[in-house]
């Protein structure tokens, strides 16, 4: 009988006893943010442009920094440019960040009290627009090095 | 001697008959010009006199509220049709005009902004809903395009080589669908290509500071229309204040006589007019037929009480051109005028303008249009073709040696406006926002800042632009 009675409280106390789980355990907590344009996350491309307007959304009271580097030659990165957007109700964020020629690479964090901060990340390659111009005014025949002029 | 002195004499008959048929014409047009009853000759020269009240000339193409060029970088430049120097607003017309005589309809498809504007394009972007029949008369064209739609935008696609396709789609913002048609061997799409890239490289030699990015191709879903937004590199960027002159002053005071030299125009005899001074100060001259005022709240509004011809053909195309052509003819407007809205009240066509220096558009202030009962810079009204009212801000507006100073950018105005609506609003939460543009607030200040205006359901707030 006592066996029975401790048996009937112990499924008693597994199937509705109330479970506490603390949401840093299984969560990651980390501020809900995406890029929508201006930048593809994990991706390297190319532009001839001189500057590049990053757009996205995140949530309301987060801060969003992009932070602009390149690499040294000895393979270091040097940060040139840094930008803080202090995001509101609509939760939009848009910022135009200029690059510099060569490879620029591009940090974007999102953090906010009390959550951890997330971020990602993405290469642009700035090459010279006078190389757009010549490509565009010139033509090339295989078979031959000298790149034909058409003017 | 006798045939000659014959001859002499049948000549002299004819020079008398045509003086006198001359004498009598000019006399009847200075003291019977409107009283065709009583002109004799009313049945002969009927269809030979136009007394200029039903208007029967230049069809005018109607004109888009905004131009964009878009560099296909997700990069546009915004500017309006009376400020372009380029020539790229008459290529995109002759494109169109392509498309009335030789074009092809291609398919209809959904609405798809990220493949609109993926590559350099000419958009025209319209405030209403324009049907495209209607739209096509103002080019003179018949031809069948396969489909009656209406749409709100035109986006024309060139190509860099001689000869190559043209491609135009017209897109219907409300049904989120395009109609697209293409006109193989165009003779303008090379130079519409160029004068993108020629615009493009001005653009970027002139380090200009403001670009514009596209809502719709940013992912912000938040707007209902694809709206074109500045942005700018720096934190911080200077732009031109603007100041106001009034053409009827002389040396700060109003000239009646200034005033009188500009208005004759809107007479039919200038000099049988009669004038007044009204108990607030402003100036009214009058015939039998037209009132013209002038207020001291600056307001220069023109009357037209001639009867309506009912039997006139009238239409939303000939109705604009009547617009358009009066508003041509008002010597005293020296600032350029975009088309911001038209609509139809008690069978007459409502035409509505606004200013715009510097490639911004300019905004009355509150007061302003309190003052003058006046939403827009300029209202004019037409019936059978022919314009009964004419209302519009009688200054002009051009650039100061002054500078301000823009530090907010349009997320950052979006957000005040949001809060604000949220506040007068008893909480309720933005999802569609309308329009948010940076113009210059026409208040009776002698500098004339920007501002950002945000619309929401029809209502617009104004924020400052700077922080």
């Amino acid at each position: 009988m006592k066996t029975k009675i401790f048996g009937l409280l112990l499924f008693l106390f597994v199937f509705f006893a109330p479970t506490f789980a603390y949401a840093d355990e299984y969560s990651s907590n980390e501020v809900n943010f995406s890029v929508t344009s201006g930048v593809v996350i994990g991706d390297t491309e190319s532009t001839f442009d001189k500057t590049r307007t990053i757009t996205g959304w995140s949530e309301n009271g987060s801060v969003i920094s992009i932070s602009l580097n390149k690499k040294n030659a000895s393979g270091t990165l040097n940060n040139y440019a840094n930008y803080e957007i202090e995001i509101g109700p609509t939760g939009l964020f848009s910022q135009t960040v200029e690059l510099e020629i060569g490879e620029n690479i591009i940090y974007i964090e999102a953090c906010k009290n009390g959550k951890n901060t997330s971020g990602a990340s993405c290469v642009i390659k700035r090459k010279n627009r006078l190389i757009k111009t010549e490509l565009e005014n010139g033509i090339s025949i295989p078979g031959i090095n000298t790149m034909i002029a058409l003017y | 001697m006798t045939v000659i002195i014959m001859k002499l004499s049948k000549i002299q008959n004819f020079v008398i008959i045509a003086l006198v048929i001359a004498t009598v014409v000019q006399t009847g047009k200075l003291w019977l010009y409107d009283n065709d009853g009583h002109n004799f000759f009313y049945t002969v020269f009927a269809d030979f006199i136009n007394d200029g009240s039903t208007y029967s000339g230049e069809t005018y193409i109607l004109e888009p509220s905004s131009i964009i060029t878009g560099y296909g970088n997700k990069k546009f430049s915004k500017f309006y049709c009376e400020s372009d120097n380029s020539g790229i607003y008459d290529l995109g017309n002759d494109g169109i005009k392509e498309l009335f005589s030789k074009g092809e309809f291609l398919e209809k498809s959904q609405l798809d902004w990220d493949s609109f504007l993926i590559s350099k394009c000419l958009i025209f972007k319209y405030s209403q809903s324009v049907n495209i029949n209607d739209f096509e008369t103002s080019f003179g064209k018949n031809k069948d395009l396969k489909n009656d739609f209406n749409f709100n935008s035109i986006l024309i696609y060139p190509q860099m080589n001689y000869g190559s396709t043209l491609k135009i789609s017209f897109v219907d913002l409300e049904k989120e669908e395009s109609y697209n048609y293409k006109i193989t061997s165009s003779k303008v799409s090379k130079d519409i290509y160029d004068a993108i890239e020629k615009r493009q490289n001005n653009e970027i030699k002139s380090d200009n500071q403001i670009t514009y990015i596209s809502t719709k191709q940013s992912g912000f879903n938040i707007f209902y229309d694809n709206v074109f937004v500045p942005q700018w590199t720096e934190n911080q960027i200077e732009y031109s204040l603007l100041k106001r002159t009034n053409p009827f002053e002389q040396n700060g005071d109003f000239s009646v006589s200034i005033f009188e030299s500009y208005i004759d125009d809107f007479f039919d005899n200038s000099t049988s007019k009669w004038s007044e001074v009204n108990e607030q100060g402003g100036y009214l001259f009058s015939d039998d037929n037209t009132v013209v005022k002038y207020s001291v709240t600056g307001l220069l509004e023109y009357f037209n009480y001639k009867a309506v011809d009912e039997n006139v053909e009238e239409s939303f195309i000939k109705s604009y051109s009547a617009a358009k052509n009066f508003i041509k003819s008002d010597n005293s407007l020296k600032t350029d005028i975009y088309l911001e809205n038209w609509y139809k009240e008690n069978d007459e066509y409502i035409f509505c303008f606004n200013y715009t220096v510097n490639n911004m558009p300019l905004i009355p202030s509150d007061i302003l249009k309190e003052m003058n009962n006046l939403d827009y810079c300029i209202e004019i009204s037409v019936k059978n073709n022919s314009v009964r009212k004419y209302r519009r801000i009688a200054y002009n507006y051009e650039k100061e040696n002054k500078t301000g100073l823009i530090n907010k950018e349009f997320i950052k105005a979006l957000d005040e406006t949001v809060m604000i609506n949220y506040q007068n609003s008893g909480g309720s939460i933005v999802t569609n926002v309308d329009d948010i543009k940076l113009a210059y607030y026409m208040s009776g200040k002698d500098s004339i800042k920007l501002r950002w205006f945000t619309t929401i359901n029809n209502n617009v707030y104004s924020v400052s632009c700077e922080k």
